[in-house]
């Protein structure tokens, strides 16, 4: 489902992501984890096309994003850590250009509007505009946005921020869905008995280069995932 | 502390010059020869009305000893420019900034905050009421008599002024976002600016009745600002020689700053912080109908457009100036057309007036030119949907011709109907019209991408004080000029002459538009 391989990603002279290679297949849901400034956000951005690089590949589906970047965001989802989304717009104004942009139909995004709408408690409040929204409903707008044309790939950063527990816990049910039915999901988190309780795969990443990755089991072994964390920092 | 605040003020100011010279990029001679020559049009062009203005003026009230009265004036002018001019980047720098939340929340007292905000606004007052006061100093020094101490008395005048209109401004500020967190905000700045321009231009337009009994009845309106406005009394003697007066018209514009200034950082906290209660409706999903991604997009930019205060008043003001000019015409039909005879043109030639005043107020309809730097750190959610990069520039630029083209377009035909120009001429017009607003809109593209910015701390920053914003508008007042001067001075068949335009302006849209989906496609997918 997503394939990259050699990623590689400069600002200027500093190496944000160093060779970073990582395959997810369908079904899969990888957390990835790293301190701040490890290169976490940089990959899931150029992952989703919005970051320009030169050096390495990254293929969703079997497409290239530089040689295709339209075929690969069509299969794809992309929810930031920073909701920042068009307030000048109400939620629902929001969600139906998302929708109209995908091409999904009226009555498939009236469907799903209600059914994410009500999972994460929000369907009364999309009338609101989203400059009037908390920081935790502009994040269910744009967590609803990124599910509303069912996309085989979601990449997410920090997508539990600012939600409220139930919300995080519906939303933790939705990612487990969604991977049962056949997507796959790779989202980053600093929540780290979240990714040990939620995910299959995990992705660690230090200093922009990946230090361990594989299924939960082989990179916590007998101890648990802080433990391996804080062990690969300390080894820096 | 303060330092820090003007610090950070000053380098949101010229964070985009100061990322150029990070990347070590330098200042073009191209842009350098740009730049000063857009300095020198303003100063012409503003200096120039105003220099007139109190030329006519000076020596009528210098015969009658009134000279006090005729800075006077200049300083009532000052004070109704500076404040019109200021009060809606006031009520937005003081209000509307992003980091307000996070300069509160640090232990820094309100009403140093807003002395950080409030200095560099003062400095701007400064330079509108200067833009009045500086050509009237300078034709009472050509014409009447000059004196270094009262040209010294004189500026000090000025700065007095510019309190004043602050202090003025800020509370017109504070009552404009009091109003506008209550309201439709779009709507509201736009009720505020109509109702602004519209005392604005009924000046204007009285401006020679008012002109004239001005200087006919001077001595009349020298005891009413005596007996009713003293301020102004004080800071005219102030101008011609009374220190003593004009230290207390100074005093008085500091009093008043500072009266203004306690009672804002009073109010600061609170209404910075004021939101407008959004009301949560029944959500119903008929309306979800599909729209292709290119309309989806141009809905989109309609709704920042119409829900964006600054955005609507500053770019959309044209059009209702468009509007107005056409009603004006209909109206003063048998006025126009008497003028129009007496200028020698007849109805194939007529048309070229239309489009020359048309060209003019077009220039102010830049709506394509922010679109770009607006998308601010909303950018991702484009980015990240399948749409290729053209479309999205394409459906920017599709925005701007919807909004202005219809408009435009009707305006110029109805004139053109109305003044009797020929069936050919009148093709001619709509043609020109219709491909000088294209011009614009792909103009305010190619430049709104060249000098993107996407980390405004206000949206002033891209629809007011970008320097895309101003190439583009002095560069479609410099088309038309040059078109004027041309046919003025190569006199040629007006049909012919509207021809070449529409030749030449047809060929700089096609290769705008070549430039736009090859360039501009390029700059737009480097932007993060």
């Amino acid at each position: 489902m997503l394939q990259i391989e050699h990623f590689t990603k400069n600002y200027g002279e500093k190496v944000a992501v160093d060779d970073l290679s990582l395959h997810i297949a369908p079904g899969e849901l990888w957390a990835f984890i790293g301190h701040n400034g490890a290169g976490k956000t940089t990959t899931l951005k150029a992952a989703c096309g919005i970051l320009p690089f030169s050096q390495g590949s990254i293929r969703i589906g079997g497409k290239s994003i530089q040689e295709d970047p339209i075929g690969c965001k069509q299969q794809l989802a992309y929810i930031p850590d920073n909701p920042d989304l068009y307030e000048f717009l109400t939620g629902i104004q929001y969600l139906n250009f998302v929708a109209d942009i995908y091409g999904v139909s009226a009555s498939d995004r009236k469907a799903r509007i209600e059914k994410y709408g009500q999972l994460l408690g929000m369907t009364d409040d999309l009338t609101l505009h989203i400059s009037d929204c908390s920081h935790g409903m502009k994040q269910k707008i744009a967590l609803i946005g990124g599910l509303i044309h069912k996309p085989r790939l979601i990449l997410m950063d920090e997508p539990f921020v600012g939600l409220d527990p139930v919300a995080s816990h519906q939303l933790k049910n939705a990612m487990t869905q969604h991977c049962r039915e056949g997507g796959a999901i790779f989202f980053s988190t600093h929540v780290l008995e979240v990714a040990e309780k939620l995910c299959n795969k995990v992705a660690i990443i230090s200093g922009g280069k990946l230090v361990a990755s594989g299924t939960m089991e082989d990179v916590k072994g007998d101890t648990s995932l802080e433990q391996v964390f804080l062990e690969l920092e300390g080894e820096k | 502390m303060m330092k820090a605040l003007l610090r950070l003020r000053f380098r949101a100011l010229f964070a985009g010059a100061a990322a150029k010279s990070r990347k070590k990029k330098k200042v073009s001679k191209g842009a350098i020869v740009l730049y000063a020559l857009l300095a020198v049009y303003l100063i012409v062009a503003v200096f120039g009305m105003m220099g007139m203005l109190f030329h006519s003026l000076a020596e009528p009230y210098h015969e009658m000893g009134l000279d006090w009265l005729y800075f006077a004036i200049a300083c009532l002018m000052g004070l109704g420019f500076g404040i019109i001019g200021s009060v809606f980047s006031t009520q937005s720098q003081l209000y509307d900034a992003k980091d307000n939340d996070l300069l509160l929340s640090m232990p820094i007292p309100p009403g140093m905050i807003l002395s950080s905000r409030m200095l560099p606004l003062l400095a701007l007052n400064g330079l509108f009421i200067g833009a009045v006061m500086l050509p009237a100093i300078a034709v009472y020094a050509i014409y009447v008599e000059f004196s270094i101490g009262h040209i010294l008395l004189q500026l000090l005048a000025l700065v007095g002024v510019t309190l004043l209109a602050q202090a003025v401004a800020c509370l017109l500020g504070w009552l404009l976002h009091l109003l506008l967190s209550k309201m439709n905000k779009s709507v509201g700045s736009m009720v505020f600016m109509v109702a602004f321009l519209g005392i604005y231009f009924y000046i204007y337009s009285q401006a020679n009745s008012i002109l004239t009994s001005m200087a006919q009845n001077g001595q009349a309106i020298a005891d009413a600002l005596h007996s009713w406005a003293w301020p102004l009394y004080a800071a005219g003697r102030g101008c011609i020689g009374s220190i003593g007066l004009l230290a207390i018209f100074l005093a008085i514009g500091a009093a008043a700053l500072g009266l203004v200034w306690l009672f804002l950082s009073a109010t600061f906290l609170r209404t910075a912080t004021a939101r407008r209660s959004g009301r949560r409706k029944k959500l119903s999903l008929q309306e979800s109908a599909q729209r292709s991604p290119i309309g989806a997009i141009v809905r989109k930019e309609l709704g920042k457009f119409f829900g964006t205060p600054v955005y609507l008043t500053n770019m959309g003001l044209g059009i209702l100036m468009l509007v107005a000019l056409t009603v004006a015409g209909i109206i003063f039909r048998e006025d126009v057309s008497m003028l129009l005879m007496l200028l020698g043109l007849d109805g194939s030639s007529r048309y070229l007036i239309i489009l020359a005043i048309f060209s003019y107020l077009g220039a102010t309809l830049c709506i394509s030119t922010p679109s770009v730097s607006l998308e601010g750190k909303n950018i991702w959610i484009l980015k990240s949907l399948p749409v290729a990069s053209k479309s999205i520039l394409l459906a920017k630029l599709a925005t701007h011709c919807l909004l202005t083209l219809p408009v435009s377009l009707i305006c110029s035909a109805v004139l053109c109907v109305v003044y009797g120009c020929s069936a050919v001429s009148t093709l001619l017009c709509l043609v020109v019209a219709g491909l000088l607003g294209l011009f614009n809109g792909l103009l305010g593209m190619i430049t709104g991408l060249k000098w993107a910015r996407l980390d405004y701390i206000s949206e002033a920053y891209p629809c007011k004080q970008s320097v895309a914003v101003l190439v583009t508008m002095f560069s479609m007042m410099g088309i038309a000029m040059a078109c004027m001067l041309v046919f003025i001075y190569l006199p040629m068949d007006p049909l012919l002459f509207g021809l070449l335009v529409a030749l030449i302006l047809a060929l700089g849209c096609i290769w705008m538009y070549q430039a736009l989906c090859t360039w501009g496609v390029k700059k737009w997918n480097s932007l993060m």
